[in-house]
């Protein structure tokens, strides 16, 4: 996959994050925005999301680093990381 | 149908099984009995050797993990599992409280940190084959016999003194497993390859499984239904287990290994339902932790499928009931030796054989002060990690659950005793019902009903946004049609999201703690 620019990530993570928790709809989310459980987003959605996102970005982050992601700039730096 | 007692007997089994015991990765890798068994037996001796007691291991889905905890409860060695998804704070803090001597955990980074947290010592391990299918069954005798040995090598003459009964020499090693904590702070449970390879063994008297079957593994092994259910009871009996990758295939995984049973938590099951990931080949899905909504179990039996719902503790090693009739989905007939009760009060209580050994107290230790005369004076066999086991005061144990039996004597489960509020005047309030109708009035989800000063007040989390303004018009609508007592009386904000456990079940006495 050709590298994407950090906006291209945001832009395709935050459609993810949508499809997933439809509660979210119409929520502005950018980088501080807390996007893991701590906000309206439960277990399973979390899981749904983790999936989404490293099927569509081809990567693997450890579950031990994804326990550690609060924020929509950590996980979009997680990405990055990840894809190298 | 055999019955086991101990990890040794099956390991004993698998050595002459060529049959495929695990499979696993991209590439669908796998591992025969056979190897597994060798690998085990390798594995056993370096930990017999290395003279370890007692080690923490964080749970994952890799074939080392396995091999590494039946090598260390076959060379004596007890070991506390921790899912490796268990949040840091949780994480490092049962670590410490759990005090093993080794840690072992797959992910380097992982290891390093918790070996500096708890000081204790990292173990690296890669599992090695050397097999000689023939050889594998004498050679498994003779080292069996070798390492008895080893372990009086090992230990200094105050040990040897403490382990110098035949029982605790072949004794294999305990497992600690850490409750989910929905009524009360998480709990350690000992329980012995005995008691989990009974209610394996009351799984196959139920619900048989065997070579064939390719039962997914998706469930964190530190948790005790999956550890018998989507491993222990299918390589007991010569099933495969797929090995889940992670959770990036978590909705590929199914169609990938092409699972023919498939032991899920509800919310995980709803998940695959809800992106159509659950495949073709899938004949059974056992149910477990919480119970399954009836919409769900026959859009499973529309699709084809057997649907089983089990009913289970960490305390009883996961195994007391399993639904047996497709009819009646929710009859949960006891397993063999299962004798089940309902109490007086409603509580199920139950006597099972596969009963756990005790809880561990951590707030006592006698490993500072082994030579003392509290030490001597006790077997060794009564304490994991230094600490005393509590053990269980009578053979039954009251679960929390509330239930009915039919006069076919199957269980039928109708809720939690904690979610039950006891008013001063003996009135009961069920706080599910409570829950269900608040929801639907106030339009929020993350709410409860607690006790205080005596009396029902709403909580109200903070994960969907503010209280309405029209709460109290909402609330006076909730109580007009109820007597005074049962009113609630106020409402109470926690300021963060209600604490539940990872099936969703709401830990009312951490909010109590918090607000009362």
């Amino acid at each position: 996959m050709a590298k994407l620019s950090r906006d291209e990530i945001k832009e395709r993570t935050l459609k993810i994050i949508y499809n997933c928790v439809p509660e979210l709809n119409g929520v502005p989310l950018d980088e501080d925005s807390v996007v893991n459980t701590d906000m309206a987003m439960d277990s399973m959605n979390f899981i749904l999301v983790i999936c989404k996102i490293e099927a569509e970005f081809d990567v693997k982050i450890p579950n031990r680093k994804w326990n550690r992601l609060k924020t929509l700039g950590q996980l979009i730096d997680a990405i990055e990381k990840y894809s190298k | 149908m055999q019955m086991y007692h101990l990890f040794k007997n099956i390991h004993k089994v698998w050595s002459a099984d060529s049959g495929t015991a695990i499979i696993y990765g991209d590439d669908s890798k796998a591992i025969s009995y056979a190897e597994l068994s060798d690998m085990i037996r390798s594995a056993a001796s370096e930990i017999r050797q290395s003279g370890i007691r007692n080690e923490l291991i964080v749970t994952d889905h890799e074939p080392a993990t396995i091999i590494r905890i039946f090598a260390c409860v076959i060379s004596g060695c007890d070991v506390t599992l921790i899912d490796e998804n268990t949040p840091d704070e949780t994480l490092f803090a049962l670590a410490r409280m759990a005090g093993a001597e080794s840690v072992y955990a797959s992910d380097p980074d992982l290891l390093e940190e918790l070996c500096e947290e708890c000081g204790c010592a990292p173990q690296t391990f890669e599992p090695t084959c050397n097999m000689k299918l023939t050889d594998s069954a004498a050679e498994l005798h003779a080292d069996e016999e070798s390492s008895q040995c080893s372990v009086t090598d090992h230990q200094t003459d105050e040990e040897s003194r403490r382990y110098s009964s035949g029982a605790v020499e072949n004794r294999e090693g305990r497992l600690i497993f850490f409750t989910s904590g929905t009524t009360d702070s998480s709990k350690a449970v000992v329980l012995t390859s005995e008691s989990l390879l009974c209610s394996s063994y009351s799984g196959q008297s139920m619900l048989p499984c065997g070579p064939g079957d390719i039962i997914l593994s998706l469930l964190p092994f530190s948790h005790v239904f999956g550890f018998v259910c989507t491993m222990l009871w299918g390589l007991t009996y010569g099933a495969t287990i797929a090995l889940g990758r992670g959770t990036r295939y978590l909705l590929s995984d199914c169609e990938f290994f092409k699972p023919t049973i498939l032991p899920v938590v509800p919310s995980l099951l709803r998940m695959l339902m809800q992106q159509h990931a659950l495949p073709d080949s899938l004949k059974v899905v056992l149910i477990g932790a919480a119970p399954l909504d009836s919409v769900s179990v026959k859009a499973l039996q529309k699709m084809g499928m057997k649907v089983y719902l089990g009913y289970g503790l960490t305390e009883t090693s996961s195994g007391i009931a399993i639904t047996q009739d497709q009819k009646d989905p929710f009859a949960l007939y006891p397993c063999p030796g299962a004798d089940i009760r309902i109490e007086p009060d409603g509580e199920i209580s139950v006597a099972t054989p596969c009963m756990m050994q005790g809880y561990l107290d951590f707030s006592e230790t006698v490993r500072e002060d082994a030579g003392s005369d509290k030490a001597e004076n006790n077997d060794n066999s009564a304490y994991v990690l230094g600490h005393p086991i509590i053990p269980v005061q009578s053979e039954r144990l009251y679960t929390g659950d509330l239930g009915s039996l039919d006069a076919q004597g199957a269980l039928h489960l109708t809720g939690r005793k904690k979610d039950m509020l006891v008013l001063p005047d003996g009135t009961k309030v069920f706080c599910p019902e409570y829950e269900e109708e608040l929801s639907e009035l106030i339009g929020l989800s993350d709410l409860t009903v607690i006790l205080k000063e005596n009396r029902p007040f709403l909580v109200i989390g903070e994960s969907e946004g503010s209280i309405p303004e029209n709460i109290d018009n909402l609330l006076a609508r909730f109580n007009e049609k109820r007597a005074m007592g049962l009113r609630i009386c106020g409402v109470l904000s926690y300021g963060e999201p209600l604490p539940r456990t990872a099936t969703g079940k709401i830990r009312r006495w951490e909010i109590e703690r918090h607000l009362v």
